[in-house]
């Protein structure tokens, strides 16, 4: 029995939910559309055997389990992007050691990496380089494994039964990713090891802590390109997925990079100076702070997520959240293709924001002196506001409110779902919307000019500087637009 | 009366319990399911998402081949056949079986 249009649609709209979160490249497609084929044949035997057609979908998407498990471990499995190695510009040193011994260091120009008589020991590598590092290991299967080459220190511990993950660092560059086993794996690499740089695992009621071990004073860390000379560290951490706990990780100067953590009940990062880069999370709540340091979240699932940083810039992308609130002082925000549940808040004082393709049940973006720019998005309540910026949104759907001291506001709205609230001092407003729409109105302006659509209106009030009245049939929303100083048109 | 059939108690020949359906006719995930509830007299009922996961399995094996198959409806469906290589391990899991089935009932109702 076919399934008909609208069931069809129902399907595709709750696996939409999942997939938007991942590329669209050929693997996804394919697991989206078998899964898709699959649970039409389910829906269709529900209705069949009498369950109500507006059941039938939900009935048989709950019964085929964790779809969004399945993409996830496509996710993993797909990994990261391989580069051609280009070995023309490589540096290779002959050190020799007191004592006779002699290391030959080569360093990768082009890819990254610095490898010492031969193994890899990469340096500067982001989480995703590290899973396609992880695959050279030729009898690997398709679970991620730690790097191959050699830690200076290798440590272990079962966590079953422990509620906290405490990772503690200091001027390290932190990698997390899942383990192979059911233990905590961690696997530390060094410029140059002393038996006092190793790190220790401690464990006390419920709670286990991985702590760095001494670090010499620091000494200059000279970055020649992107390589990292002086003293460096490595530390690659693997979470057994069978880890449901709270995850804590603090690192004051160096990078943290997370990659498909999955199942955790809280995710917790602190960093002074350096950046966090999370992609594939899932977790009941996080939390990222930086000082100084970008913070990019990608193809996640969370519950509420707080992201702060003071100078540096947020980008969160392709993820799925309950509740969102994103707070830079000085940096940029960029929010694209996100799905919230909940109220999304997207704050920066002196930079700039921009949201695209952004479904929030309330969104609220904000910026001091930087502007703002914003495509599709779509909310029950919308509010753009900036002191000294403009705001440019386009394609916006839900009740919006506007505001713009000094700048001027650019909009356009595909649907009047809710009131529109638009004001300036000194900057013009130009508010488009549908053509066939109905609304009221009230546009006010001190000193500039008024200018509308007027097919289908009638005014209860029309003064040079002030309009009132509605266009169409049975409108029910309201646009209320006022300026001091600008021009407004609609 | 008989105790139910847990995930775990089945856990280990899901291998031998896909080929023994797909050995008997090309299917789809769906079908899939359906087969074994019924071949089990409705005591296990796997999960699809599970099913999915040994699909992959079994295809890297090379147990498995998937393939695309048009639908009347437009949209494609994706079905899966067993290949010889897959016959041949059907073979070798079910001698496991007969193995463990018989050592298990002597150790579970074999006097000393």
């Amino acid at each position: 029995m076919a399934v008909n249009n609208e069931l069809k649609q129902a399907i595709a709209q709750q696996l939409d939910t999942i997939f938007a979160v991942y590329p669209a490249t050929a693997a996804f497609m394919d697991l989206r559309a078998e899964i898709s084929g699959d649970l039409e044949a389910a829906t269709s035997d529900k209705i069949a055997s009498g369950v109500p057609t507006d059941e039938a979908a939900t009935q048989a998407i709950a019964d085929f389990g964790d779809i969004a498990g399945l993409a996830a471990q496509l996710a993993a499995d797909q990994g990261a992007v391989t580069r051609a190695k280009d070995t023309s510009t490589d540096v290779t040193i002959d050190n020799t050691q007191p004592g006779g011994a002699t290391h030959t260091i080569n360093v990768g120009a082009d890819t990254d990496t610095i490898t010492i008589d031969g193994k890899i020991i990469g340096v500067d590598i982001t989480a995703a380089e590290a899973a396609t590092l992880a695959k050279q290991d030729t009898n690997a299967d398709t679970d991620l494994q730690l790097p191959a080459s050699t830690p200076q220190n290798e440590l272990h511990c079962n966590l079953s039964g422990m509620t906290e993950l405490h990772i503690d660092y200091d001027y390290d560059e932190l990698h997390l990713m899942p383990g192979s086993g059911n233990d905590l794996e961690v696997h530390e690499y060094f410029s140059n090891f002393n038996p006092e740089y190793a790190g220790q695992i401690m464990q006390n009621a419920g709670v286990v802590t991985v702590r760095h071990g001494v670090r010499p004073k620091p000494t200059p860390r000279i970055t020649i390109g992107k390589f990292k000379l002086g003293f460096w560290t490595k530390i690659v951490i693997g979470v057994p997925e069978t880890f449901t706990g709270k995850l804590q990780v603090t690192n004051r100067n160096g990078n943290v990079a997370a990659l498909n953590l999955r199942d955790l009940a809280a995710a917790d990062i602190n960093v002074h100076e350096g950046s966090v880069q999370l992609a594939y999370l899932a977790s009941k709540t996080l939390t990222v702070n930086t000082d100084d340091g970008n913070i990019t979240l990608q193809g996640s699932q969370l519950g509420p997520v707080q992201l702060t940083s003071r100078d540096g810039n947020l980008l969160i992308e392709q993820s799925a959240l309950s509740e969102l609130t994103a707070r830079s002082e000085d940096g940029n925000i960029s929010a694209n293709n996100l799905s919230i549940t909940g109220t999304a808040k997207l704050n920066t004082r002196d930079g700039n924001a921009e949201a695209t393709t952004v479904r929030a049940h309330a969104l609220q973006v904000e910026s001091k002196d930087g502007n703002l720019s914003a495509t599709s998005l779509t909310a029950d309540q919308l509010t753009l506001s900036t002191a000294d910026g403009s705001i440019k949104a386009d394609q916006l759907a839900g009740a919006t409110t506007l505001r713009a001291d000094d700048g001027s506001i650019h909009a356009s709205w595909t649907a009047l779902t809710g009131d529109i609230t638009a004001s300036s001092h000194d900057g013009s407003l130009h508010l488009d919307l549908p053509r066939t729409v109905s609304y009221n109105f009230d546009l006010h302006t001190d000193d500039g000019s008024l200018r509308q659509d007027e097919t289908n209106v009638q005014f209860t009030k029309h003064s040079t500087h002030h309009r009132q009245g509605y266009k169409g049939q049975n409108p029910e929303f309201t646009i209320t637009a006022s300026t001091n100083d600008g021009n407004l048109t609609i | 009366m008989a105790t139910a059939i847990t995930k775990d108690m089945v856990r280990g020949y899901l291998t031998a319990i896909v080929l023994n359906v797909l050995s008997q006719g090309t299917s789809y995930g769906y079908q899939v399911t359906k087969d074994i509830n019924a071949l089990s007299g409705g005591a296990y009922t796997i999960n699809e998402a599970t099913l999915y996961t040994v699909f992959k399995r079994l295809e890297k094996s090379g147990w498995i081949e998937g393939y695309w198959g048009d639908e009347s409806q437009g949209g494609r469906r994706k079905y899966y056949r067993i290949t010889a290589a897959g016959k041949q391990q059907l073979q070798t899991e079910r001698s496991t079986w007969q193995l463990a089935k018989t050592t298990l009932e002597a150790l579970i109702n074999g006097s000393k």
